[in-house]
């Protein structure tokens, strides 16, 4: 069964259907099925490193002077749902879908 | 133990635990040779240094969970490892100088060179660790410390023209024959040993070690917002005292027996005796919270059990841990460095290493996940966002001036 | 944004504390692992995620021990050199595997729902045999300060 770290996908560059750069993997989100495993639901895609890294966005709640920073640094932020993922590359992660289609919200991903 | 004792115990603690080897090198020094001119630094930092503890505190009692155990989460594996290389060494160089400055103190007490005393206090601070219960450990130390208060009875019996000084420390400016850069280098080394970053780090691994929970929160908050403003004070009347005593008569620190002046001076012998009590207890303790610091950062990023409440048969990593790190203090202090020097050099670069500390405990401290509702209220993450743009400019502004000023001569 | 209590879960399925939906990196990865006694066994160092070809990839297992971190620390350069060390020594130095089922919960500490897998504390018996063990008082709980 080929395996992969989560470690290596961590910052691997997204492109979009056109090969347009989408940012680099900053997280992965994982959704727990019926047998009580977990599968993966997709990505989190963004160009800030520094924001992305420290979990705003999860139970994080940026301090209130730094809303405006935050979320300016979130603004590229992308959630890649498994089913846009057309393939999964060595160096690259291409997408199945353009750009423009990709929302940011990873939270709706079906419960 | 009733809850009025373990408040006063505790607050006492805090007072007599605020002060160590770089508070007590630093306020002299400045005093003596800038006067009053930076006495504006020592509130600033301890306004910084309440703010943060009591989030380090309150992510402990809250989680149970230590705040350097949280560093590397929030920061991930490579730039959490960068973190605690750069805060275990300046911390293992803060160690060493608390160690010089025990040595110092018994050399005062002794006539016996210091050297000499170093492997000796080595042992003990290792014997401590070994054995000491942790909340007596603490206790004693802070306590002993209290000694320190002979610095504030010396200063009054100086007899001060408090007017003078109060104007003094109203004007911000180097006194006349010092330039601004070497100015601005030691508001960073007074900056520096008032936020002290290892004693959050112990502070906070400490809560771990007492098993605090959200009960103790209350308690917690009264030590910090109390204890350390009060610790300060001291801070603050050593710095007058030789503002008082030794700036007018142009008399530079560059021995810790230089500190003691103003006690002597005003008190004599029996002053001196509790100046050297004092200084023990605080170098001491301060060794012990350094050494552990050391200990408790390292094992926190690697996930190993770790403390002094486990027997150190389960904590065999962390052990092994704290025996290198007490010989490495000891072998930098014997290689003849002056001890004063060190820890010029250890609080200036612990000032540089506070975002380090400081930022990851004021990410978390966010953090609903952990600390529910009790995360940081509006007022509280303004204030922290000052200080954190504060302590980014410290440390962007040190190593310059550093190099500036060559290091403040 | 969610703000509510107990970890990154948006609902509670049918596990104690498993949250339905996580971020790997933010919850799971980097925490401290706790086995059933609470005792510490190391930090969540990488996850590992496989598949049957054709079909999403599944959590497989928490990865801890140097084994796991070394890679990390070096980034690309290291997964390379894993690669070449995977292909010399098959067995060398393997991070400890934990597989998920055998997690209590994921935040804000990874509780497993055993003890700790024997790998993980091959350093820490080593030390305590011998050095620790050897210092008298080695064997004191300094917890009768309590």
């Amino acid at each position: 069964m080929p395996t992969v770290t989560a470690s290596s996908l961590l910052g691997r560059e997204v492109v979009d259907r056109s090969g347009e750069r989408v940012g680099a993997v900053h997280d992965i989100v994982v959704r727990r099925r019926d047998d009580g495993g977990y599968e993966m639901a997709g990505f989190v895609v963004g160009r800030s490193a520094l924001a992305g890294r420290f979990g705003y966005g999860a139970t994080l709640a940026p301090p209130t002077p730094l809303h405006g920073l935050l979320a300016w640094l979130r603004r590229h932020e992308r959630y890649l749902p498994w089913e846009d993922v057309a393939d999964i590359g060595e160096e690259v992660i291409r997408a199945s879908v353009a750009s423009a289609d990709l929302t940011p919200a990873w939270r709706a991903e079906p419960r | 133990m009733n809850r009025l004792t373990s408040f006063t115990l505790g607050f006492l603690t805090a007072i007599g635990g605020f002060l160590d080897i770089g508070d007590i090198v630093a306020n002299s020094l400045v005093g003596a040779r800038f006067g009053m001119s930076l006495a504006w630094v020592i509130p600033v930092g301890v306004i910084g240094v309440c703010l943060f503890s009591e989030m380090a505190g309150r992510v402990t009692a809250v989680s149970g969970r230590p705040v350097f155990d949280l560093v590397r989460e929030r920061l991930g594996a490579r730039a959490g490892l960068a973190n605690l290389l750069a805060s275990s060494a300046i911390t293992l160089l803060v160690f060493a100088a608390e160690i010089g400055g025990v040595a110092l103190a018994l050399e005062l007490a002794s006539s016996v060179h210091y050297l000499l005393w170093v492997p000796v206090v080595g042992f003990l601070v290792w014997a401590v660790i070994w054995r000491l219960p942790f909340e007596r450990m603490e206790r004693t130390y802070g306590l002993l410390g209290l000694a320190m208060v002979v610095f504030a009875v010396a200063l009054w019996r100086l007899g001060p023209d408090w007017g003078a000084l109060w104007h003094d420390a109203l004007s911000p400016a180097p006194p006349s024959g010092e330039d601004w850069p070497t100015w601005w280098y030691y508001a960073i080394a007074v900056f520096g040993a008032a936020m002290s970053p290892y004693a959050v780090v112990f502070f906070s691994s400490g809560g771990v070690e007492e098993r605090w929970s959200a009960r103790d929160l209350t308690l917690q908050r009264l030590n910090v917002f109390f204890g350390f403003p009060l610790g300060g004070l001291l801070a603050l009347s050593l710095m007058a005292g030789a503002a008082v005593l030794l700036h007018p008569a142009g008399i530079q620190v560059d021995h810790l027996s230089q500190a003691t002046l103003p006690v002597v001076v005003s008190l004599g012998k029996v002053g001196l005796v509790i100046a050297i009590v004092g200084f023990f207890a605080c170098t001491f303790g301060a060794a012990l919270e350094a050494g552990l610091a050391t200990g408790y950062g390292v094992a926190q990023y690697f996930g190993w059990s770790w403390g002094k409440s486990v027997r150190p048969v389960q904590a065999a990593r962390f052990h092994t841990l704290l025996l290198a790190t007490v010989l490495a203090g000891t072998a930098i202090v014997l290689t003849t460095l002056d001890p004063v020097k060190v820890t010029e050099y250890a609080i200036v670069l612990s000032a540089a290493a506070l975002p380090l500390t400081y930022l990851p405990i004021f990410i978390v401290a966010n953090d609903r996940g952990y600390l529910g509702d009790r995360v940081n209220s509006r007022f509280t993450n303004i204030v922290a966002t000052v200080y954190l743009f504060l302590v980014l400019l410290v440390a962007a502004a040190t190593l310059p001036l550093m190099l500036w000023t060559k290091a403040g001569q | 944004m969610n703000t509510g209590r107990g970890g990154d879960d948006t609902g509670h399925g049918a596990g104690p504390g498993l949250p339905r939906v996580m971020r790997l990196g933010f919850a799971v990865l980097d925490r401290q692992i706790l086995d059933v006694d609470g005792v510490a066994v190391g930090k969540v160092d990488d996850v590992e995620l496989s598949w049957e070809e054709g079909r999403r990839p599944v959590l497989s297992a928490l990865l801890t021990d140097t084994g796991a971190l070394g890679p990390r620390l070096s980034g690309r350069l290291g997964r390379t050199w894993r690669t070449l060390l995977g292909r010399l020594r098959p067995s060398g130095d393997l991070p400890v595997r934990i597989p998920p089922d055998q997690v209590h919960t994921f935040t804000p500490a990874t509780r497993l729902t055993r003890p700790a897998p024997p790998q993980t504390r091959v350093v820490e018996d080593w030390l305590r045999t011998h050095l620790i063990e050897r210092i008298p008082g080695g064997g004191h709980a300094d917890s009768d300060g309590q």
